[in-house]
């Protein structure tokens, strides 16, 4: 398994744990809205990646993720995999 | 001598500089705050007006479009277009609005909603494929976001622009959450009226500091914190709204750390703190500094004063130091307050009783600092805070459904307010173009859509008769989504109502009243929910009922809040109820899918 889907692993348990859904419902194309999450809970979404990747994010940087596929390229590239 | 525009106020800061009245940006990479004086900050912007002025098309009553994500580069591109006689419009980011595609529409809609295409103002660091789906007929001007930069700066506007008093400062967006376009008008005269008005309520000194991480455009962020401070000549702590989610504590060591004695925020503020802050944090933090916490919000709930209170109290904070208000974006922002020297009241009503022209049923009436309000049982009484006495220049009566003054007290009716802070108007949002793009309020009271009462000399917030949601701080105008529900179920939006179940309780259920409506079968159901507007607020339940379900005027007009007091009490006669939680719509796109 690569680094890349590695964090794509983990980013859909946070997202299932938070939304509730089902991990195997969740495809690296969702929406983050589709997946019930408003912009409040999307705000505590990225403080818990923050947590789990021990990464700072910015505003700008949390603004440009639409997609779980958009989180990963944005943590693979902040940790530098 | 008193300013009477804000570029007075900024001209005034230019000729008095001073390293301690500052604007204090978190910087969340150094974890520290950059300060920038209002002298500083007022030469830069002057500078970046003259930058609007060399643009094609010019800027004297242009309107300038500001979409930044940092507070810094939000307030060099308002201060500058005001400088030069341009309008700013302040817009929420993707963060707030849930996608990159809801502030390219807003982007597009107001771009070209006046007679010159407005100008859009971005920070550098926005991404290309953003900046791509920009109209090629908007142009753009990017601004850094970094206090600590190079700047080039001016002493003077960079135009000679002198607005008068009654002249626009800024277009103030409303239910800003919301893909709804609805903006205030507010002029220089509205701002001066309000913060100098706000000071004196609160018999404040010349010393005072202030921490806030509301966004910048929302009324509350922008008047009440970031031009009221720099209006007194306040330092100001200023976080994003996303930094503050992330950690709350953060905002509450910056009043720490800076001494400072004045604060603001909803009820969704004060409630993630008393939730969130750890009790290490607790016991370290010293807010005995804090002399003003101010609360607003419709209503202002009297469990998160309770919360706050009792979490706090080893801090420093007392009942006394929360001070409940009442405003909107049409009165500038502060409308009432409740008086600095006594602790804020609050009365229990027999929920039944609050309706218009109806007396109301005080059960109790108790202080902050009551031991008695341990025993108020939320499930028999409503529990409702004052929300003070009017501002210097405001005057706030109560009249009926007709719009007829209601003189008795206690009795309930909807708010009207008359007086200088009252805005100049709504923004007009049809023909794009028109010279005039105001629709000005009519001289005389204007109607707030909150429902109150007058007690004992103070107005009490009882419910909302306008149909907006409020969640987490943010507005959210329920009409857009009634009309999107509408297209979706090919029905009138008139038949269409969605309301919150008891906006006393902010995890209650958002439900949709679907008025005309036979049952769905489950494949309709399936469709329904996967192509409801994923962008809205969370709706929790959609009732599909028969005709005339829907509480109206007797001139035909939806009665939200009276949905809401028929829900309470199981008085919806409906013949399906759909769950639209997130593992329903889930569920509903697999089976969509399968289907396909």
């Amino acid at each position: 398994m690569t680094d890349s889907q590695q964090i794509e692993q983990r980013i859909k348990r946070i997202i299932a744990d938070k939304t509730k859904l089902d991990e195997a419902d969740l495809h690296a194309g969702l929406n983050l809205e589709e997946s019930g999450l408003d912009s409040f809970a999307r705000i505590e979404l990225i403080l818990v990646i923050e947590e789990e990747f021990d990464i700072e994010l910015s505003d700008s940087e949390s603004a440009n993720v639409a997609t779980i596929a958009d989180i990963v390229t944005l943590i693979a590239a902040k940790v530098g995999t | 001598m008193q300013s009477s525009t804000l570029l007075e106020v900024m001209a005034q800061h230019v000729a008095t500089p001073d390293d301690d009245k500052a604007l204090h940006c978190w910087n969340g990479a150094s974890k520290s705050y950059d300060p920038v004086s209002y002298a500083t900050l007022s030469r830069r912007a002057f500078a970046f007006g003259a930058r609007l002025v060399s643009q094609p098309g010019g800027a004297d009553q242009r309107v300038v479009m500001i979409a930044c994500h940092t507070p810094y580069a939000t307030l060099l591109a308002f201060y500058g277009a005001i400088s030069v006689g341009a309008i700013p419009m302040i817009f929420p980011m993707p963060l707030s609005l849930g996608s990159h595609e809801a502030l390219t529409e807003r982007i597009k809609h107001w771009g070209f909603a006046f007679a010159q295409p407005a100008l859009l103002v971005l920070e550098q660091d926005l991404t290309e494929r953003f900046h791509e789906e920009i109209p090629a007929q908007i142009d753009v001007l990017r601004v850094n976001a970094d206090p600590t930069g190079d700047w080039d700066s001016l002493s003077e506007s960079a135009n000679g622009h002198r607005p008068l008093p009654a002249d626009v400062a800024f277009y103030q967006t409303t239910s800003s959450s919301t893909g709804d376009h609805k903006a205030v008008a507010i002029s220089h005269g509205n701002i001066i009226a309000n913060v100098v008005g706000i000071r004196r309520a609160q018999k404040m000194s010349v010393q005072e500091r202030m921490a806030t991480w509301l966004p910048l455009f929302h009324d509350m962020g922008l008047v009440g914190t970031v031009l009221f401070s720099f209006g007194n000549n306040y330092p100001l702590l200023i976080m994003t709204p996303t930094q503050f989610v992330k950690r709350p504590a953060l905002w509450l060591k910056g009043m720490d750390q800076y001494r400072c004695t004045i604060a603001t925020a909803p009820n969704f503020g004060f409630d993630y703190c008393t939730r969130l802050v750890s009790d290490k944090d607790v016991a370290t933090l010293d807010l005995n500094c804090v002399k003003h916490l101010f609360i607003g919000a419709e209503p202002i709930r009297v469990s998160t004063v309770q919360g706050f209170v009792d979490k706090f109290t080893p801090c420093g904070i007392s009942a006394q130091t929360i001070r409940p208000a009442y405003g909107l974006a049409e009165s500038t922002i502060i409308t009432t307050m409740t008086d600095p020297e006594s602790v804020s009241n609050f009365i229990c009503l027999e929920a039944d009783s609050i309706g218009i022209n109806e007396p109301l049923k005080i059960l109790d009436r108790m202080t902050f600092d009551d031991p008695k309000m341990l025993a108020y049982d939320a499930a028999k009484a409503i529990a409702v805070c004052s929300a003070g006495t009017q501002i210097e220049g405001m005057t706030v009566e109560i009249v009926d459904e007709q719009g007829q003054l209601i003189e008795r007290q206690n009795v309930a009716g909807e708010i009207a307010i008359s007086g200088t802070s009252v805005a100049l108007g709504y923004v007009f949002d049809g023909e794009a173009g028109r010279a005039d793009p105001i629709d000005r309020f009519p001289e005389g009271r204007l109607r707030t859509g909150d429902m109150g009462a007058i007690v004992d000399g103070e107005l009490y917030i009882l419910e909302r008769i306008k149909n907006i949601v409020i969640r987490n701080g943010e507005n959210f105008l329920v009409s857009a989504l009634e009309e999107q529900l509408a297209e979706l179920l090919s029905i009138s939006h008139e038949h269409i109502a969605v309301f919150e179940s008891n906006i006393h309780d902010p995890g209650s259920d958002i439900v949709v009243l679907v008025e005309r409506h036979a049952p769905l079968d489950d494949d309709a159901v399936n469709n329904l929910l996967v192509a409801m507007p994923k962008e809205a607020f969370p709706i929790n339940k959609i009732l599909l009922s028969k005709a005339r379900e829907i509480p109206r005027t007797t001139s035909g007009k939806k009665r939200h809040f009276y949905c809401r007091k028929l829900y309470q009490k199981d008085g919806i006669n409906f013949q399906q109820q759909i769950d639209v939680s997130p593992q329903r719509i889930m569920q509903a796109m697999n089976a969509v899918a399968a289907a396909d």
